[in-house]
Order: C-alpha cells, then sequence, then structure tokens
C-alpha cells in the first residue's frame, strides 16, 4: 500500500476513471484516446500497472477503483509530509506560510478543519 | 565489399582534411552566426555523400587516393609508410604475386582466409551494424517512453519520465516536455525547440550520424559530429532569441541552467534541451548580438570557398599526353635512346624527335616519339608506329593494343629501360602502366576515328609490291644481279594511288645525309619556305604511281607527290621510319 504513486500522466487517467467509474473497458480506450490521445494498447498498459498497484481494479471489462481520489490525494498527502517534513504538519504549514500569507478566509477554514479534528 | 570499405576509406580521409578545415574556421569565424558554420559542416555532410566530384584547379585536396581500391596500394605521400604498408599487403593478400614460380592455385583462394584488408572491411561493417542497432534500440526505447504522454498543444506533449525536452519523429516530429517545468521555463523551452524545427534539425541531426555510423572507423569524424551537435544548437538558441527582449533572454538562460542534464551521451534521434554544452550556450546567449550584414557575408564567403576547395577534385593533372616536353628534354630522351639501340643494334639512325600535335588538320601522327608522362623521376616514352596490326602485350596487368614496333621506353637518370624493366624494377607502379596503357588506347582510339588514316591504304597486296618492284627494275639502265625476288622494298604511304617507297640496297654508308627542299606552295606570290627532307640516300626514295617511278623531286614538281602526301610524309619523319630501311641496308 505503501507504494501507491502515480505520474503526473497516470494522475489524469486516473481522473478519466474517477470521473465516469465504473467505466467498460471499451469506453476508457475511446476516452483515453480523445482526450490523451493514447493508443488502444498504452491504455491497457497503464491500466493493468495501476491494478497492480491497488489503485483500479478490472473485473469482466468493467473498471472501478479501489481507493477513491480523495482518498488517494489524502494519502499522497500524509505521505509528503511524512517524507519532507517527518509527520510534522506544523512544521509543514510553518513552511507554507513562510512564503505565502493566508487570507482571512483561509485562515478561518483552516481552524474550522481543526475543530473537526480535535472532535474525532 | 572490400572495394566498397576502400573507396570509403578514401572519402573519409579527404573528408577528414575538410574537417580540420571547418574546425579552423570555426575558430576563425567565431563572431559569424552559428547557422554559417552549420552549412560548413553540410559541405563536410555533401563530401561524404557524393560518390563523385567535380574537377576544378581550386581543390585543395590531394592528389591521389591513399589507397588503390583496385590494387591495394597505399599512397600517403610518405615514402617510408607507404613501402612498409604495401610489402605487408603484398605478402599478405596475394601470396601468389610475392612467388611467381609458385604453381598456380587450382580454386581461387578464399579471401576471407588471412587477406588484411578482408579482415578489415568485415571489421567495418559490424561496426555499422552496430551502430545501426543501437541508433535503432534506442529509438524503439524512447518510442515507447513516450507512449503515455499527454498532449499539451499540438505537437506539444508532456512527459513522465524523461529528463529533458527533446524532439522526436522525423515525419511527423513531436515536442516532448518533462512535467516539472514552470509556465515560463515551458515558453522558452518551446521556443527553442520549435526552431529545431524550422531548421529542420530533427532531419540533420540523425542524418549526421547515419554518416557517423558508416565512417565511424575515422575519429576525425566524431569529433565532427560533436562540434556539429554544439553548433546545432547554438544555431538554435540564436534563432530562439532572435527576438527576444533582454528580460526573456536572461529567463532563457536560467531555463538552460536549470534544466542542464548531466548526460554526456552521443544520441542520434532526440534532438534534446539542455543536453549539449550548455556552459558555451549560456555565454553566447548572454552575448548575442544581431550579427553584422559584412559579417555574414564574409561567412558565407567563407562557405562557398570551403565548397570550391574541398567538394571539388584536383583537375587531373597534365602528367599523360603532355606534349609540353622541353626541347633539352626531348633532345635528351632521343640521345639516350640513340646510344642506346646503337650499343644494342650497331650503329643507328638519329631520329629527329618530331612535333605532334593532335590539332584537327595534322591529326595524331604515325611514327615517331611520344611523350607519355612523368611518373616520379621516370619519363615515360613511345616510339614506333601507330598503325599496323595490332599484337597484345601485357605488362604488369595492363593490356597494350600493341601495333607493329610500337616500343615503350622509360628514362631515368639517363639510362634507358624498356616499360617492362621499368616495371619489374619497381620505377614505374602498376597504376602508372595502367594509366600508360590507357592513354595509348585512347590515343589508338583516336587514331582509327582520324579520317586522315583512312587516306593511307597500306599494307599493300604482295602482287602490288611485286609489281612496284618490277616496274622499278625495269626503268633501271642496268639491273645488275637485283631481281624482283632479292630486291628490298619498304613503302612508307599509299595516298591517292601515289606511293611513297624505299627500294633497292643502298651503295653508301648510312651516315651519310643529304638534305632535299622541296618548296611549300607559295602564298599570294610568295615564298613560304620549303619542306625539309633529311635523307641517309636520297637515290633510293622513290614514289610510284601509275606504273612509273619518280625521283623525289620530279614526282613534287610534276604535282604527283602533293604538298598534302608531302607533310604525311613529313609527319614524325614517317618517311625515315626504322622499317623503312630494308634488312640489309647495313653493309
Amino acid at each position: 500500500m505503501n507504494e501507491i504513486r502515480m505520474g503526473m500522466a497516470e494522475s489524469r487517467f486516473a481522473d478519466i476513471i474517477w470521473q465516469h467509474e465504473p467505466m467498460t473497458t471499451k469506453d476508457l480506450v475511446a476516452a483515453c484516446s480523445e482526450v490523451l490521445q493514447w493508443k488502444r494498447t498504452t491504455t491497457y498498459t497503464v491500466l493493468k500497472r495501476l491494478c497492480e498497484r491497488g489503485i483500479f481494479q478490472m473485473q469482466d471489462s468493467v473498471v472501478t477503483s479501489l481507493i477513491s481520489k480523495d482518498e488517494f490525494y489524502a494519502l499522497q498527502s500524509q505521505r509528503f509530509v511524512d517524507d519532507v517534513f517527518n509527520g510534522s504538519l506544523p512544521a509543514f504549514l510553518a513552511a507554507f506560510t513562510a512564503h505565502k500569507k493566508l487570507s482571512e478566509q483561509e485562515v478561518a477554514e483552516i481552524l474550522r478543519q481543526i475543530d473537526r479534528i480535535g472532535k474525532e | 565489399m572490400e572495394q566498397i570499405f576502400l573507396t570509403l576509406l578514401n572519402i573519409s580521409i579527404t573528408a577528414s582534411w575538410i574537417v580540420l578545415a571547418v574546425v579552423l574556421l570555426r575558430f576563425v569565424l567565431k563572431k559569424a552566426p552559428k547557422w554559417t558554420i552549420c552549412l560548413l559542416w553540410a559541405i563536410v555532410g555533401l563530401r561524404l555523400i557524393m560518390p563523385f566530384s567535380l574537377e576544378s584547379v581550386f581543390s585543395l585536396l590531394p592528389d591521389k587516393e591513399v589507397i588503390d581500391p583496385g590494387t591495394y596500394q597505399v599512397q600517403t605521400g610518405f615514402d617510408p609508410i607507404d613501402n612498409v604498408v604495401n610489402s605487408y599487403l603484398d605478402t599478405h593478400s596475394n601470396p601468389a604475386a610475392s612467388n611467381p614460380d609458385a604453381p598456380a592455385p587450382s580454386l581461387p583462394e578464399p579471401s576471407t582466409s588471412t587477406d588484411p584488408i578482408s579482415v578489415i572491411s568485415q571489421v567495418w561493417l559490424a561496426g555499422v551494424v552496430l551502430m545501426a542497432l543501437y541508433s535503432v534500440g534506442s529509438w524503439l526505447l524512447l518510442r515507447r517512453r513516450v507512449a503515455e504522454a499527454i498532449p499539451f498543444k499540438k505537437g506539444i506533449y508532456f512527459c513522465d519520465r524523461v529528463d529533458s525536452a527533446f524532439i522526436l519523429g522525423v515525419i511527423r516530429p513531436r515536442i516532448y516536455l518533462p512535467f516539472n517545468l514552470s509556465a515560463n521555463q515551458i515558453e522558452h523551452i518551446v521556443c527553442h525547440e520549435q526552431a529545431h524545427l524550422t531548421r529542420r534539425d530533427h532531419l540533420w541531426k540523425p542524418l549526421g550520424f547515419v554518416l557517423l555510423s558508416i565512417y565511424w572507423f575515422n575519429p576525425v569524424m566524431w569529433l565532427a559530429y560533436i562540434l556539429l551537435c554544439r553548433d546545432i544548437e547554438l544555431a538554435c538558441d540564436e534563432k530562439a532569441i532572435r527576438y527576444m527582449d533582454t528580460q526573456t533572454k536572461q529567463g532563457y538562460s536560467e531555463t538552460l541552467l536549470a534544466c542542464s542534464t548531466s548526460r554526456r551521451m552521443i544520441t542520434a534521434c532526440p534532438v534534446a534541451f539542455g543536453e549539449v554544452g550548455i556552459k558555451g550556450r549560456i555565454k553566447s546567449v548572454a552575448d548575442y548580438k544581431r550579427p553584422a550584414f559584412w559579417v555574414i557575408v564574409i561567412a558565407l564567403i567563407c562557405c562557398i570557398a570551403v565548397a570550391v576547395c574541398f567538394l571539388t577534385d584536383p583537375a587531373e593533372t597534365p602528367d599523360v599526353f603532355d606534349l609540353t616536353l622541353a626541347d633539352q628534354e626531348k633532345d635528351a630522351l632521343v640521345e639516350t635512346y640513340y646510344t642506346w639501340r646503337s650499343n644494342q643494334q650497331g650503329v643507328y639512325y638519329k631520329l629527329a624527335w618530331a612535333d605532334f600535335s593532335d590539332t584537327a588538320e595534322k591529326g595524331p601522327t604515325y611514327s615517331g616519339y611520344r611523350y607519355y608522362g612523368t611518373f616520379g623521376d621516370c619519363i615515360v616514352w613511345f616510339r614506333g608506329d601507330v598503325k599496323g596490326t595490332a599484337t597484345e602485350v601485357k605488362i604488369a596487368d595492363s593490356a597494350f593494343a600493341h601495333p607493329c614496333n610500337a616500343d615503350y621506353y622509360v628514362n631515368k637518370d639517363n639510362t634507358l629501360y624498356t616499360l617492362q624493366q621499368a616495371y619489374e624494377q619497381e620505377m614505374i607502379s602498376a597504376a602508372d602502366v595502367a594509366k600508360v596503357a590507357k592513354n595509348h588506347a585512347d590515343y589508338n582510339a583516336a587514331a582509327a576515328e582520324n579520317p586522315k588514316a583512312a587516306l593511307m591504304e597500306l599494307p599493300l597486296t604482295p602482287e602490288k609490291e611485286q609489281h612496284i618492284k618490277q616496274v622499278y627494275l625495269n626503268q633501271l639502265t642496268n639491273p645488275g644481279s637485283n631481281t624482283v625476288d632479292n630486291l628490298p622494298l619498304r613503302v612508307i604511304s599509299n595516298y591517292n594511288g601515289v606511293c611513297a617507297v624505299w627500294i633497292g640496297k643502298s651503295s653508301v654508308t648510312m651516315n651519310m645525309e643529304t638534305t632535299l627542299l622541296l618548296k611549300k606552295p607559295s602564298v599570294e606570290g610568295k615564298f613560304t619556305g620549303s619542306y625539309v627532307f633529311t635523307f641517309p640516300d636520297s637515290e633510293k626514295f622513290r614514289i610510284y604511281t601509275n606504273d612509273r617511278i619518280y625521283g623525289i623531286e620530279t614526282a613534287y614538281e610534276e604535282g604527283i607527290l602533293t604538298p598534302e602526301h608531302v607533310e604525311l610524309l613529313l609527319e614524325g619523319n614517317r618517311y625515315l621510319h626504322k622499317n623503312s630501311f630494308p634488312d640489309d641496308w647495313k653493309s
């Protein structure tokens, strides 16, 4: 599970599935061909790869996701903070706001989130 | 295949000279726009591709091929190298040549076993195949990688797992960019890559690599390719930043720096951004100034000069059929010949050197001397008759269509040798012998075409000769012991029914000379000079026509012997040809 990563191209591919799932492989190929200009073989290759990584699954030519998009990016964020800030969210926030001022709205939003987490 | 390899070897050596010249010019033309330098590389490429070439006097290329594909003889111009290499090649590539007494092999020698040229050729072919495999392999790998690229704009794609931007594709080239670029960087890089496309670099670079694959054995070619790649990038930078303001140019430099990769590989396919010579390029971008018009002009003139000097072969040095041997040299040759001949066959009449010219009026000469060329310090010349039955003579594997009494001589250090001797003693190379043979063949062909040759209807039939002898005898007041059968006769000419002959035995020794003058036809009533005959014995030179024999003066006065006929007789001293003397002349 720790190896759930995606490159930028793969993310775009994943977006298509997340947006339209469940999809038949036929539809997926058509969509990739139009949006990404991918050949059929390429679509299948990438799909197989992401299935092996446990992000999507294919059953009877129908593609569904094993992790939702939100879950996936949540995992990514967590990994990022783990890797870069040793898991310290405050450190991340400090770094993030070092060059960027937060607007009042954003501060309010963050406080709301913290409240929500604190209550869990 | 050995022929192909040797030809390519020769081409690559001549091309190396051009490369060195271009390297020099690159240094000199630093201020010039880089696209002019790329033109110079194009000239190198042309030379490597063109199988033929034009000749010009401006050529700066060396005269001879370094290695002769026909005979495997090496001529680098440095004798020590030539001798060593040639002797090695001779003993190893053709065992029969070094031991002429060995019985000829019953089967053709397999050329693969010990022949060094053959081995080298195969190594070359293997190298080409390796380079081809490398190109195709890396192209296929790259194609796979960019299969998952995402379109960005028309012809531009983003791709994971690529380090730098590049162009892939020859017919429908596409620009591929890595993902982690800022908008600014994207703008600069796309500008650069599109400049590549406009310049068609995605065609030139692979073409250059193809040439490199063929000429891989020549290290100078690798240098050329590396410099070519650098110059392409520099030219492309110049094109990209041409219309940029200072700020954008600065951003371009920063992008260059940010995107520089440490990869140093020489690649064929992708025209990549950030692969080649980053330091130099950043500096060039910073220093870029629109080049002055006159700088461009000078650079272009240099390109044209290089093209003329190096794309043309040196004009055939006129070392055969050069009719301008100095008079003293001609006399020296004659002197040597005369001495040699006298030593061989007793006293011999010294013939003068004829004035050869292949002009339309005179046509090629029929007898006398002919200069065939100077090879090193050997002067090759020819003395004899061009007409007559041709028997073939072979010297050094070159066939000489050898009409009667054609003799080839070689003068070296005031000593005379026959051509055969000169070849055997290695004064003349087989290639030079071949040149002489070819030119003689050409000369024979020209002589055969010459209408004047048809005018001389020789030889006469035996019956006619008998008849002439009979007429002569009939006219003698005292025939003596002469009969038709024992009367010596040599027919010199048969022109319009008039024959000039040497007939009868001489009563004087050969050294007595008589000069005879026949007045040339007057022009507008003015005396224009005389034809000069120098006879050893004028009494025996006769003109025959219509069942009568005349002396030469009478025949001329009565118009039987025409000036045209006289000129034919005088050409090359035809009337004095060796064959003109009956065998028992010398008593």
